[in-house]
């Protein structure tokens, strides 16, 4: 494979991304039509389909029996072999996680999530079909004004460890991971007892409650339709309690997960390899009813470098990787039949550049931020960096996703006159600017940086460039590291507005030096209204209305300046075959991206050795 | 033996000034945005543990205080814990110095076996054919830093080409690379002999031919010098054979500057270390102490360095007493004073 300069994919955004916020958002964000070149054609989402209208029956959330399947459901892709059991697959990604790996430290990303979900299942899951099914849970019903949700725990489960799964032993988790710093600020609106502690209960061995309140506030029940989406992610990955009992004795323990998961955790070196084996007890089961997963072993690498691992994959050093370097997915289009590829290009996540609202400075300015936002030629930096086959996008909504608007009153074109005019109005007043600029330590992320850096030195604009290692990205920008002005970024993939709420909602927000969820540090009124009014709005298409507003606004104080859209290509060997075929308890097909784009499931995966 | 104990505890200001200088380094940047312990822990700790690192590692004592209880837990083997991977600091060291050790030993190693040979015969053959490609090649490779021999030795060794041919052999296609992986596997040679080298062959050659260009050119330099000294003279005319004065006698005496290299390079090969550990994904000490860096991994940091000062002062003192060993007139002045 010949070298080419790729996108600046991942640059800590998708990190920041999914990780933190666990998957909260990826829940929520997780709805979107896979275009794949092997899976069925999926159906559109048409709105929050988690969230049934006002009128409807409450038991429409609940996971559907099987024997009650929706019209249109999307179903497996018929398979042409039979599964065969064993065999090993080796997969790569991009970045290691930080504080590995209980759900309530790891700070997840992508691939993060990926590997967590071989050791952890979810209590929920998104299909095919855009809702939000069971996985390690029955069922789950709202009340009549969505204020308190009743989840019911499937029967017959055990943690590795032997461990029964209950409704205690998903409470443990709930708290231990919804009270971390991490993941509070993205459940703001779960309702907290006076000792701290989520309004989350037991009421019998099998069944457990969760209550909202606005603010954590009990006395102000918060109706809230998309609830069961948060469990998605990084708060529905359930540990065994046994086992974090014995990790606060023991922090080394953290590094040997055990969860109800489709694989076993065997071993783990940071940087270099993470080993699982089949879990010869697991629960789940194909639509046979042979027992899952085929696979005897999983092998995570961590190569950062895509083009690295497309040479590894061509090379035969792995079996399948994910990507959202255009120029990688660009190279694979034109092997399809030696390495065959899925790609997801619809509820993407957004490239864009990342800013630091609390930071004193220049980007505080609007005319600054809009000013940088101008300058920018993006036709020529996905020509350049992307193989031009990326879409040029307006802000941080993607096609597809609530609140898309193709046009939301932000041009996309270069306009070097407008940008100049607003800059030397600032300097008029301020003197002149100087930005801090951060990647990831790429070579592509370097090209990106030195292509900004260009732009915005044709209007006076001066760029500092500094670069970080992905698993430090995240938690500069969580903690709003003195360091952290501006980073190349990605996220906001999914489909739903509440998804992004706490990226976005001042609530989340906080001082430099602080936990922020709310990266950016976003504190504006009108976002937040309409954050708050989405919240408890079952109507999707005023819903809608309230999402386009928050694009409208953020696009109007450039808060953030997109570039493109991403799309992930999943290129692997002939011989892994199962891709996109797992099929819930439920009855309906996974979506494969569970809320992370480029993250697959492993549990329907096997080994064609003939292939 | 005086001259060894002198030398003992040379090293032994020198590890402990740097090896301080390190943990202050480190500790001043803890101390932005505030609390050291929760800097360190990342932030997502809760008080209580945030509490107990501070009493453990005594991150609110002085900077005094607080190396000496990091010198004697390093001496009984607690390194401390790395919050970022969640592992002891020596769990995460061990997995890693091997691959570097055999990284640098394999450059060193090499570099002399090539370096050697080649500059005796360059030094013999001066001024001809042979010595100047020799001190072209030499002059090549050691501007070429690791950065750009590492992917030069992808395309030619790893990455498949296949290559038509031309007159008089048209169209036929020969295929070249492809011989090693792309993706190191930390694999020992205990382990696997076999897979050991293809694993670790290119990334050692990263490492390799800049060490031995330099080790060529130095070794040359004085080899030409010393082929000029009156003793060679002196043996050539008593018939010593031309192999013997070149390798026995000129050889012995040329191997001061070279040696000195040799201790000098164990600092530099970190360095080209974390190119070929990144470029080729072996994660050795090289990788393992940038990020480090990078993620305030305050007690990996502080024993990663605390290991390669050690290292190359070990191997210094090894230096300096091996020119005793080398020159009797070193050992006689040394008994003297």
């Amino acid at each position: 494979m010949t070298s080419h300069r790729s996108t600046r994919h991942r640059s800590g955004k998708l990190l920041a991304a999914a990780v933190v916020t666990i998957g909260l958002v990826a829940g929520a964000c997780s709805k979107k039509d896979d275009e794949t070149t092997s899976a069925p054609d999926t159906t559109e989402a048409t709105g929050d389909t988690e969230a049934p209208d006002a009128t409807e029956a409450p038991d429409a959330t609940s996971a559907p029996d099987a024997t009650d399947a929706a019209p249109e459901t999307t179903e497996a892709p018929a398979p042409t072999k039979e599964p065969v059991y064993g065999g090993t697959l080796i997969v790569s990604g991009e970045a290691e996680v930080a504080n590995p790996w209980t759900p309530a430290a790891m700070q997840c990303d992508s691939y993060c999530q990926q590997r967590a979900r071989t050791f952890y299942d979810p209590l929920v899951a998104a299909n095919a079909d855009n809702e939000i099914v069971g996985v390690l849970l029955e069922s789950f019903e709202p009340n009549d004004d969505f204020t308190v949700w009743t989840f019911k725990v499937r029967e017959g489960i055990k943690f590795h460890d032997g461990t029964d799964l209950d409704a205690a032993a998903i409470v443990k988790n709930l708290q231990a991971t919804g009270t971390g710093l991490l993941i509070s600020g993205a459940i703001v609106d779960y309702g907290k007892n006076a000792d701290g502690s989520l309004a989350i209960e037991a009421t019998d061995p099998m069944t457990f409650t969760i209550t909202t309140g606005e603010g954590g506030d009990l006395s102000k029940p918060r109706p809230w339709p998309a609830l069961p989406a948060t469990l998605v992610g990084q708060l529905g990955l359930i540990a065994s309690p046994t086992w974090l009992d014995a990790v606060v004795a023991d922090p080394t323990l953290a590094t040997q997960p055990v969860g109800t998961g489709p694989f076993v955790f065997e071993s783990y070196a940071p940087r270099d390899k993470l080993v699982v084996t089949r879990n010869p007890d697991y629960w789940m089961t194909d639509e046979a009813g042979n027992q899952l997963p085929y696979l005897d072993t999983v092998e995570f690498r961590v190569i950062e470098d895509s083009e690295t691992a497309g040479e590894a994959l061509e090379s035969g050093q792995i079996d399948i990787f994910s990507t959202s370097s255009a120029v990688v997915i660009s190279e694979f289009r034109d092997m399809p039949d030696e390495f065959p590829m899925s790609e997801q290009d619809t509820f993407t996540e957004t490239n864009y550049i990342l800013i630091d609202l609390a930071k004193p400075g220049p980007l505080q300015d609007q005319r600054v931020r809009c000013a940088l936002w101008k300058a920018i030629d993006r036709q020529e930096l996905i020509d350049l960096t992307a193989d031009g086959i990326l879409q040029i996008a307006n802000g941080v909504f993607s096609p597809g996703q609530e609140g898309y608007l193709e046009d939301n009153g932000q041009p996309v074109e270069q306009d070097l006159e407008g940008a100049q005019a607003l800059i030397d109005e600032y300097v008029a007043e301020n003197g002149p600017v100087t930005v801090n600029y951060g990647t990831t330590v790429t070579a592509i992320n370097a090209q990106v940086a030195d292509l900004l850096s260009g732009y915005w030195a044709e209007i006076g604009v001066t760029t500092e460039i500094q670069q970080v290692p992905q698993d430090q990205f995240i938690t500069n920008a969580l903690f709003g590291d003195p360091g952290f002005f501006m980073y190349g970024w990605r996220n906001h993939a999914g489909t739903t507005i509440d998804g992004q709420y706490f990226w976005w909602h001042s609530s989340a927000s906080a001082p430099d030096g602080s936990l922020a969820l709310n990266f950016g540090r976003v504190e504006d009124p009108i976002v937040d209204e309409n954050l708050e009014a989405q919240r408890g709005e079952a109507d999707p298409a005023k819903r809608l209305e309230f999402a386009e507003n928050v694009n409208r606004q953020m696009a109007e104080q450039c808060y953030q300046l997109a570039n493109s859209w991403t799309i992930w290509g999943t290129p692997r060997q002939p011989k892994v075959q199962g891709l996109g075929t797992l099929v819930f308890p439920d009855g309906s097909l996974a979506r494969d991206g569970a809320g992370f784009s480029g993250q697959f499931y492993t549990h329907a995966l096997w080994i064609d050795d003939a292939a | 033996m005086r001259y060894f104990l002198q030398k003992l505890s040379q090293f032994a200001i020198v590890f402990f000034i740097v090896t301080f200088v390190v943990m202050i380094l480190m500790r001043l940047g803890l101390n932005a945005p505030g609390d050291p312990a929760r800097t360190l822990l990342g932030g997502t700790a809760d008080q209580g543990l945030i509490d107990a690192t501070t009493q453990k590692y005594r991150l609110d004592s002085n900077y005094f205080t607080q190396y000496f209880f990091w010198l004697k837990g390093m001496v009984t083997g607690d390194m401390g814990f790395s919050v970022p991977n969640s592992l002891p600091v020596s769990e995460l060291i061990r997995g890693r110095v091997m691959t570097t050790l055999l990284l640098g030993s394999y450059a060193i190693v090499l570099g002399l076996i090539i370096a050697v040979p080649f500059a005796v015969r360059q030094a013999y053959k001066r001024d001809s054919a042979f010595d100047k490609v020799g001190s072209g090649l030499s002059f090549a490779f050691v501007s070429a830093p690791a950065i750009v021999l590492a992917p030069i030795l992808t395309l030619i060794l790893i990455k498949e080409n296949t290559i038509t041919l031309w007159w008089p052999l048209n169209d036929y296609q020969v295929t070249i690379g492809g011989w090693f992986p792309r993706i190191g596997e930390k694999v020992y040679p205990w382990q696997d002999l076999g897979a050991h080298f293809k694993n670790f062959f290119v990334p050692t050659l990263v490492l390799t031919l800049p060490i031995a260009a330099i080790f060529s050119r130095l070794l040359r330099g004085d080899m030409v010098m010393t082929l000029q000294a009156d003793f060679v003279t002196l043996a050539s005319a008593k018939g010593v054979s031309p192999r013997r004065v070149l390798w026995v006698h000129a050889l012995r005496n040329s191997l001061f500057s070279l040696l000195t290299s040799v201790g000098l390079q164990i600092g530099g090969i970190v360095g080209g270390a974390i190119v070929a550990e990144t470029f080729f994904d072996l994660d050795g000490m090289g990788t393992m102490l940038v990020t480090a860096i990078l993620s305030k991994d305050l007690f990996t940091v502080q024993s990663a360095a605390a290991i390669l000062v050690a290292c190359v002062v070990v191997v210094n003192l090894t230096v300096d007493l091996l020119y005793a060993v080398l020159d009797p007139r070193i050992r006689h002045i040394r008994a003297l004073a």
